[in-house]
């Protein structure tokens, strides 16, 4: 009897949402005379975006504190504890990613420049790691600098669903990207690492804002995304770069990409694009 | 995993002494598939040129010669390490050609030979000798059988077999595939040769060098009269007997062509000589011909002109790449209509990697090596993987059995291949790593990281520029 009427809540609710993204569909047409993604109402969104704005912050500012780790161990000439804080740190900001490419670009390309640059996570890895020296100073003076202003942007940047689907979308690609060269952070052999995070990064994302409002949609749907989430996880359990199949990685990733491009009009958002322009 | 050609050429070129003679694709840190130090010639400039049979005879290649082309760019043809490093049958043989630069640290002596029976590729076909051979050229095989350095293969199929499924621990090919394979490497011409009639004499267009070698190269031995450099290298018959022969070079080895040696260097089965005139000078010691410096010089200036060939080399480039791309889609033409799973697999696969490899050639804004012409290089990047997810969407459909709506998108990138890929590519073109000057400010970035980090391959016994390669003359005017 209980499960009968739950059924028949859900069957309502469902219309509902069926009935909300119509017409949200329909204003949109009105208004914009296309699916600007970003003119949709948000109000949905709204408390679920505040949800991941909490992690969001809490990821950056973890890195921050790493950073902070780093610039005291660098001063003292600890080269050891320096390179364990350059790790940690990098964890966060890989998490944040679906953020930070799109909402902060030119902080990101600041703080991530690759190849090199003078400032930024890589210069003071090929210091750290490469050569084996902790005279950084100054390189980690300006990437704390940078995080502590990316840490104020994801407090008080405007988060919009169609731009953090993009981040979501962009992510999920990028994680495809070929490491047969050794990756991004070859020097310090955390190229793995930095995948696995941005997969977390993915996953809370995912899982925070749009899980609901698409289950609500298509609870089909909404599992298959899950699943292929933690198959990409899966295949990324192993602990050495050596050992991924980065051709069923790369499968995985562009299937994931589909998923969330067939997700996006279910939610009334535009397909997201892969490239921020 | 195509892109691999003379580095040395290259840095010749431009002028640029950049790395040494160790210029070379950046594979490393502590976590690659192959060990630290090997080269595979990845950001090369310049590819050898491909000349198929068919296109020269004003047809177009077939079905079957583009399949096989695809069979031999793609990893999965292959097994173990060589698939999880990404490696082809065109990573050796870029464009059908060889791969000068190739180096592989323990499965190589030199740059440009490679074990096919040692520890890392197959254990079942380790034979505990390092015994590398040189990454030979397939232009004209379908003329060069018997197949091997020792010519213990008769039958092209067969050692196109062997290579996949011993040396490299591939699955068994399908029949389909293997013949695929076969028609594109018997479809590969040899480049033309001005300096050769069709019966692989010398035309007037000759000098007096070279006709002096060319009598050379007839001349019977003065030791024994029964020999002579032609009586192997028969000019009529493609410079080749289809034999073995022991000329010294420990052991029996079947006669390898001279047409477009120019660009086959190394030389011999192991690659133990850089230079034709080294060959010459093996063969009058060998055979005591007691040729003179003259002699030598003749002789050599002979086999640079019968070695000829035209443009040897392709400058990578946007253009080059999409004709790539396109022909290996042709096949989804006949594939999708056939619910061809496995050849659309294939193709995806293949063409999704060259997709995801041609976007790396356009800077993103991380890249502090290039500021200028951002927009430019995101539109490509864009448009890039977009297509990435189009042929993503064409194999999910194609196995979902939705076989008309994988042939729909087949047909959306049909149209973009037309205008607008070439169009947002070529406009940013010139930010791109195909661009030398941004090339070498990327590559050079990438070094000075590796240096610091003392993780620079070590230095290879390599020539800087080996004659050959000096020889290609189309380079220097394309330059």
């Amino acid at each position: 009897m209980r499960t009968e009427r739950f059924m028949a809540i859900r069957s309502m609710l469902m219309l509902l949402g069926v009935l909300a993204t119509l017409l949200c569909g329909a204003l949109v047409g009105i208004g914009s005379g296309g699916a600007k993604a970003d003119t949709a109402p948000t109000a949905s969104f709204d408390a679920a975006i505040e949800n991941y704005r909490s992690l969001l912050v809490a990821d950056v500012d973890r890195s921050v504190a790493s950073v902070e780790r780093l610039r005291d161990s660098v001063a003292s000439g600890d080269l050891a504890t320096a390179r364990q804080a350059w790790i940690e740190a990098r964890v966060g900001w890989e998490r944040a990613e679906v953020f930070t490419s799109g909402f902060a670009p030119e902080l990101d390309r600041d703080i991530d420049a690759w190849p090199n640059g003078p400032t930024g996570f890589h210069a003071i890895e090929v210091t750290l790691f490469g050569a084996g020296q902790s005279n950084v100073s100054s390189q980690v003076e300006a990437l704390l600098r940078d995080l502590r202003e990316m840490a104020a942007r994801a407090r008080q940047t405007k988060l919009t669903p169609q731009g953090l689907l993009d981040g979501l979308s962009r992510l999920a690609y990028e994680v495809g990207e070929s490491k047969l060269d050794g990756g991004e952070s070859r020097i310090s052999g955390t190229s793995l690492d930095d995948i696995r995070h941005n997969v977390e990064g993915i996953e809370q994302a995912y899982t925070t804002i749009f899980a609901a409002a698409i289950e609500k949609r298509d609870p089909n749907l909404c599992g298959t995304l899950r699943h292929q989430i933690d198959e990409l996880k899966s295949m990324l359990a192993p602990s050495d770069l050596r050992q991924i199949d980065q051709d069923r990685l790369r499968i995985a990733s562009e299937d994931l990409v589909v998923m969330f491009q067939t997700a996006a009009p279910e939610i009334a958002l535009a397909r997201p694009t892969l490239e921020l322009q | 995993m195509t892109r691999r050609v003379v580095f040395a050429v290259a840095i010749s070129l431009f002028g640029l002494p950049l790395f040494g003679s160790a210029g070379a694709f950046p594979l490393s840190g502590d976590q690659t598939v192959l060990p630290p130090g090997t080269e595979l010639n990845e950001d090369a400039m310049y590819r050898p040129t491909e000349v198929f049979h068919s296109e020269a005879r004003g047809g177009f290649k077939s079905y079957q010669v583009d399949l096989g082309d695809l069979a031999f760019n793609s990893p999965n043809l292959l097994g173990g390490p060589a698939r999880r490093a990404g490696m082809s049958c065109g990573t050796c043989h870029v464009n059908g050609a060889g791969n000068a630069r190739l180096y592989v640290p323990g499965m190589s002596t030199r740059p440009g030979n490679f074990d096919t029976t040692g520890p890392l590729f197959n254990p079942k076909a380790h034979n505990g000798v390092l015994d590398p051979v040189r990454i030979p050229s397939l232009r004209g095989a379908r003329f060069l059988a018997p197949y091997g350095h020792d010519g213990r293969i008769a039958s092209l199929r067969d050692f196109v077999r062997n290579v996949v499924v011993n040396e490299f621990a591939g699955d068994e090919p399908s029949p389909a595939i293997l013949d695929a394979l076969v028609a594109y490497i018997e479809d590969i011409d040899f480049l033309q040769n001005t300096s050769l009639d069709s019966r692989g004499h010398l035309t007037t267009q000759a000098s007096e060098a070279e006709r002096r070698g060319e009598a050379i190269f007839a001349r019977p031995f003065s030791h024994d009269p029964t020999m002579s450099c032609a009586g192997c290298h028969i000019p009529s018959e493609g410079f080749v007997d289809h034999k073995q022969h022991n000329v010294g070079s420990g052991g029996l080895f079947k006669t390898p062509t001279l047409l477009n040696a120019d660009f086959n260097a190394p030389y011999f089965h192991d690659g133990r000589f850089d230079r034709l005139d080294q060959v010459v000078e093996h063969f009058d010691r060998t055979y005591d011909l007691a040729l003179t410096p003259q002699d030598r010089a003749d002789l050599t200036a002979y086999l640079v002109a019968v070695g000829d060939g035209l443009l040897p080399l392709d400058r990578e480039g946007v253009t080059a790449r999409i004709k790539e791309i396109n022909d290996f889609a042709t096949v989804l033409e006949i594939a999708i209509p056939a619910h061809d799973i496995a050849v659309i697999d294939l193709a995806v696969d293949t063409i999704g990697r060259e997709l995801r490899d041609l976007t790396e050639q356009f800077p993103d804004r991380r890249d502090p090596t290039v500021t200028d012409g951002l927009r430019e290089r995101l539109a490509a990047r864009a448009i890039l993987k977009d297509t990435v997810i189009l042929f993503r969407r064409i194999d999910a459909a194609a196995r979902a059995g939705r076989f008309d709506e994988a042939a729909a998108q087949f047909a959306i990138y049909r149209k973009l291949s037309f205008v607008a890929l070439p169009q947002v590519l070529s406009n940013a073109q010139q930010w791109s790593l195909f661009n030398p000057r941004v090339h070498r400010a990327h590559y050079a970035a990438l070094w000075e990281n590796l240096r610091q980090a003392g993780k620079l391959p070590r230095t290879l016994a390599a020539p800087a520029a080996p004659m050959a390669e000096n020889a290609a003359k189309p380079v220097a005017a394309e330059h």
